[in-house]
């Protein structure tokens, strides 16, 4: 009977949520955005049969035409197959490094928070420090000492180097949590340390977890535009970034070839912020980042 | 101030600069091991750049004369005892010294960065505190949704549409760099050519930090119109003007002091790529060049100079916040 309780509370709980981040119009806009994204990835192949690499010769920086949508770039690429295909680096990057970033920041976090005490605090001191340097300027340093730069090797760097974030928001969570009263009776009950973890505390610190990884989503779409545009990506990949720095150099003959993937870059981010506030506002979660 | 808060306030500053000592050390361990674990010799590197190949004897030679053939930690140690000596050793590009290199391109992007905060500082909180008052109304929507889009696009992105748009079609700004190439100017006119140079980058950068200076000002005001001291405020029949400003927007200055000091880091990062596209000669162009040639003792100089930029900018932050705010007294 007791289970029947805890999960009709927490039905209520999702259902409650659920109701507050579909009246709220941005979220759904998010939603959408996000949704059409992850479409446009899946079905590359159907979308845009063109190969994105493909190099036409005979059509260099030619505009939006019907046989080629957005124009071609400098080499002769098909900016709409491009764009479309540009999906699939941009969310696999991301998601990747939300991975580690979760796992890493789990694991640090959980630890700190439930023991504390000397190790609590060595474990922050060096959160702090990863936080001094800006992202983009270790990101920077670590990507230039590899003499490999393939879409695996930048989404592990961009996991590893923001963990302190996941860490911070885990560890807060657990401390606060690990005091209530439900923890301390399933401690006294002579619940194993691992199974409070598991059972009592993650399921409760799920919000502020999901709210962050989808704002981080959006950072690290950004983070790997920003590299493959400054030439520090992966130079084989289909990359938003790569075609934007493209056409860097044509701006005047040929506005199509930066516009349209920043416009890629753009929307996406935007979905992913407009969801990620959504979120934050359903679940009622406070993140100290704005 | 009584004599013994005083006191406490000048050991509470000593006790925050003493904490920045390790901090940096710790930091300039991050960034030395980051280096350190390249794969790939430094010497070879800095010989495949230079396009040349001497024997291996040759090579053995200079890793010996630079230290190389050291354990690790013998390396850091020389390294960190040389960089408190203010040497940061030398480019492998240019064989410039790395401590003057950065020395010419400091102060382009300190200010760079400021412009970009007081245009940052000055428009959003007028317009943070306009959509704050007006709550939910069609200026307050439009102002939000800007902001929205502010912090969605990527900044990089936006450069190239403003240079697209400003410099190109309608021939307003510049393009590139930070002075006319060619010309002498009297020194007036020479400042002004240079400030006419900054414009648009610094509009560029201030983007994305307008954007979430707005959602903080507006939020905190909207945060602070809900206490009682407000409701208080108006039924003593104060004028609208009054609250808003003496009563309400004071105490949103607590957290924007918080978050503008907290986004000096996010700013500098923001104006790496931004410096690279105007060709800006600052520290970020010279960073993204120095990671494109592997430059390593000029993008370990960089880095330590933009950690400590930003510890100290931390510093300023948290004291400013003990001298403002009413509650913390030592």
């Amino acid at each position: 009977m007791s289970k029947n309780k805890v999960q009709a509370k927490k039905a209520g709980w999702i259902y409650t949520s659920w109701r507050k981040f579909k009246r709220s119009k941005a979220s759904l806009a998010g939603a959408i955005i996000v949704a059409i994204v992850v479409l446009m990835a899946a079905f590359a192949p159907v979308i845009a049969p063109k190969n994105p690499r493909r190099l036409h010769f005979g059509a260099v920086n030619r505009p939006p035409s019907p046989e080629f949508w957005l124009g071609t770039d400098n080499h002769g690429r098909d900016v709409f197959s491009f764009v479309v295909w540009g999906s699939r680096v941009s969310l696999l990057v991301a998601a990747g490094a939300v991975l580690i970033e979760l796992v890493i920041g789990l694991v640090i976090g959980v630890f700190a928070g439930y023991l504390g005490g000397k190790m609590d605090n060595v474990l922050m001191r060096i959160t702090d420090l990863f936080l001094t340097l800006p992202p983009i300027v270790l990101l920077i340093v670590a990507v230039s000492m590899l003499r490999v730069r393939s879409i695996i090797v930048i989404m592990a760097i961009m996991g590893i180097l923001t963990w302190p974030w996941m860490t911070r928001v885990v560890r807060s969570q657990v401390m606060s949590l690990k005091e209530l009263a439900f923890v301390e009776s399933a401690k006294s009950m002579g619940a194993s340390d691992l199974r409070v973890i598991f059972k009592h505390i993650l399921p409760n610190s799920l919000s502020p977890i999901v709210v962050l990884t989808t704002l981080d989503l959006a950072w690290f779409i950004l983070y790997e535009a920003t590299l493959s545009f400054l030439g520090l990506g992966d130079p084989t990949a289909v990359s938003w970034g790569t075609l934007i720095n493209s056409g860097r150099l044509y701006l005047t003959t040929a506005w199509w070839t930066s516009t349209f993937p920043g416009l890629a870059v753009f929307f996406t981010i935007l979905g992913l912020n407009l969801l990620g506030d959504g979120l934050r506002d359903a679940l009622d979660v406070k993140i100290g980042r704005v | 101030m009584d004599g013994l808060t005083e006191v406490g306030l000048k050991l509470y500053v000593v006790q925050r600069v003493a904490l920045i000592i390790p901090l940096f050390f710790l930091t300039s361990l991050i960034i030395f091991s980051l280096i350190h674990i390249a794969p790939g010799d430094p010497v070879e590197i800095m010989f495949a750049t230079a396009g040349s190949r001497p024997g291996k004897e040759v090579i053995e030679q200079i890793r010996t004369s630079l230290g190389l053939d050291q354990p690790i930690y013998v390396q850091y140690a020389i390294w960190i005892s040389k960089l408190l000596r203010g040497d940061l050793g030398f480019s492998y590009i240019s064989r410039r010294p790395v401590a003057l290199i950065i020395g010419e391109r400091f102060w382009y992007t300190i200010e760079l960065m400021s412009f970009a905060l007081v245009i940052s500082l000055l428009t959003a909180i007028p317009l943070g505190i306009v959509s704050a008052v007006r709550k939910y109304s069609a200026i307050d929507t439009a102002f939000s949704l800007f902001a929205l889009f502010g912090y969605s696009m990527p900044s990089f992105w936006i450069a190239l549409i403003l240079i697209s748009v400003f410099s190109v079609r309608l021939g307003l700004f510049p393009i590139f760099g930070a002075h006319t190439i060619g010309e002498s100017f009297s020194a007036i006119n020479y400042w002004m050519d240079h400030i006419y140079h900054m414009i648009l980058p610094a509009i560029v950068i201030s983007t994305t930090n307008t954007a979430y200076f707005f959602r903080l000002v507006r939020g905190s005001m909207l945060d602070v119109f809900r206490e009682d001291f407000i409701t208080t405020a108006r039924a003593k029949g104060l004028k609208e003007r009054v609250v808003v400003y003496k009563h309400a927007f004071r105490n949103t200055m607590l957290p924007l002091v918080t978050f503008v000091g907290l986004s000096i880091g996010f700013i500098l990062g923001g104006a790496v790529a931004i410096e690279f596209i105007f060709a800006w000669p600052g520290m970020g162009k010279l960073a993204v060049d120095a990671a494109l040639q592997r430059d390593y003792p000029v993008l370990m100089g960089v880095s330590m100079i933009i950690a400590a930029m930003v510890l100290v900018a931390n510093l300023v932050t948290d004291v400013i916040y003990a001298l403002i705010d009413p509650r913390i007294r030592y």
